[in-house]
């Protein structure tokens, strides 16, 4: 006869949600889809809601994903670059390495990882999965030796993507530049 | 016949003066990465000395204190490039003469970067190993130097195990008895440990 236990194992594994037992922490399907803004939290410039948009899919073993780059404007508005970029694992866990293809130029600014180094000039891109959390960085170094550090955070929340950019140079330290709410489109 | 020599004569002309321009150029080139190398080290004499002094380090995730002793040394390296030699007490009580006292010996090797206003950490030579180009995103550390002005700013940037990233930032200010010390360990955006310093120029013996 069948101890209580192993009867609790069994209804555990048979039930559809024993994959949230067994999610695996650098796994992109919680973030997968078409996330627009809902909600503007804060923001240090003019930001269109269209500027926090991000679209994110699964691609091979690793990711795609599209999204406005907060941290390259000059004028004081924010989004205006897009990116689409490509992460394959890094054969760390939970880090993802860009996967270098030339298509805009402001992606053939980041670096191959396989010789990416920001003392060449080059801007290193990479992202972080943890659980809940999908981080992206950018580093680079300018021709003077000033750094500028982006990170870019998606937060899942119940059916929302908590979204907060910051970035980091020598001469300004940290600043939160903005942060807001995402709801996946359709929904 | 001869109008076809005297074309032939005419392209070789150009072509002699193609290559004494791509020369010329090419020294220029040379001649201001040399000059942009010299300038850095020249930046840098006003930081060459030995200093002696002291710093608080703050553990912002715990709340500790602790004093340390400083003995920095700034000489240069190589033709234009920058050597740091650092000893850190930590002292015990305030004290470095009793039982539970640490010390790091620490050195850093820079040279000029190509093309570039800054200098970037070198290993000391060794014939015996190979050299490998550096990956940032597997891990390995990016250290970089740069004077401005009064400031000389070392930075180490690296790629966590888990794809967090730590900096560091250095910051050695000179004064008029010596140089102050400003030091931030950040992870992940957050400052983690800060060190703030003074030291006083000494006489070396």
């Amino acid at each position: 006869m069948m101890r209580p236990i192993f009867l609790l194992v069994a209804a555990l594994l048979a039930w559809p949600g024993h994959t949230l037992l067994a999610a695996d922490p650098s796994s992109i399907e919680t973030f997968i889809g078409r996330w627009k803004v809902s909600e503007i939290t804060s923001a240090a410039g003019d930001a269109a809601p269209d500027a926090l948009s991000v679209r994110i899919e699964a691609d091979a073993d690793g990711f795609r994903m599209s999204w406005h780059d907060l941290g390259t404007s000059g004028d004081g508005g924010l989004g205006s670059e897009d990116v689409d970029a490509r992460f394959l694992p890094s054969g760390r866990a939970g880090v993802f390495e860009y996967a270098p293809k030339s298509s805009s130029l402001l992606e053939r600014m980041f670096a191959s990882p396989a010789t990416g180094n920001p003392l060449d000039g080059e801007t290193l891109l990479w992202a972080r999965i943890d659980g809940p959390v999908l981080a992206v960085y950018s580093m680079k170094i300018d021709p003077k030796g000033g750094f500028g550090l982006d990170h870019y955070s998606w937060t899942r929340i119940e059916d929302r993507l908590h979204l907060s950019f910051s970035k980091r140079t020598e001469d300004l330290g940290s600043a939160t530049v903005i942060q807001g709410q995402l709801v996946k489109e359709g929904e | 016949m001869r109008s076809r020599r005297a074309h032939s004569s005419r392209r070789r002309v150009m072509l002699k003066n193609v290559l004494a321009s791509l020369a010329l150029a090419a020294c220029l080139l040379i001649a201001h990465g040399q000059v942009r190398q010299g300038q850095a080290a020249e930046d840098l004499l006003p930081f060459h000395g030995s200093y002696v002094g002291h710093a608080t380090v703050e553990d912002l995730t715990t709340g500790e204190r602790h004093q340390r002793d400083l003995d920095i040394v700034v000489s240069p390296y190589r033709r234009h490039g920058l050597r740091i030699d650092w000893v850190t007490v930590r002292l015990v009580d305030g004290r470095r003469d009793v039982p539970g006292v640490k010390r790091w010996s620490q050195t850093a090797l820079f040279e000029p970067a190509d093309g570039s206003g800054f200098l970037v950490e070198v290993g000391k030579s060794d014939l015996f190993r190979e050299s490998r180009a550096t990956v940032p995103i597997q891990g390995d550390p990016v250290r970089w130097s740069r004077v401005d002005g009064d400031v000389l700013h070392i930075c180490t940037f690296v790629v966590l195990e888990d794809g967090r990233y730590e900096l560091q930032v250095y910051r050695r200010i000179l004064t008029d008895i010596g140089m102050n010390i400003h030091f931030e360990r950040i992870v992940d955006g957050e400052v983690v440990r800060r060190v703030t310093g003074q030291t006083a120029r000494a006489d070396s013996g």
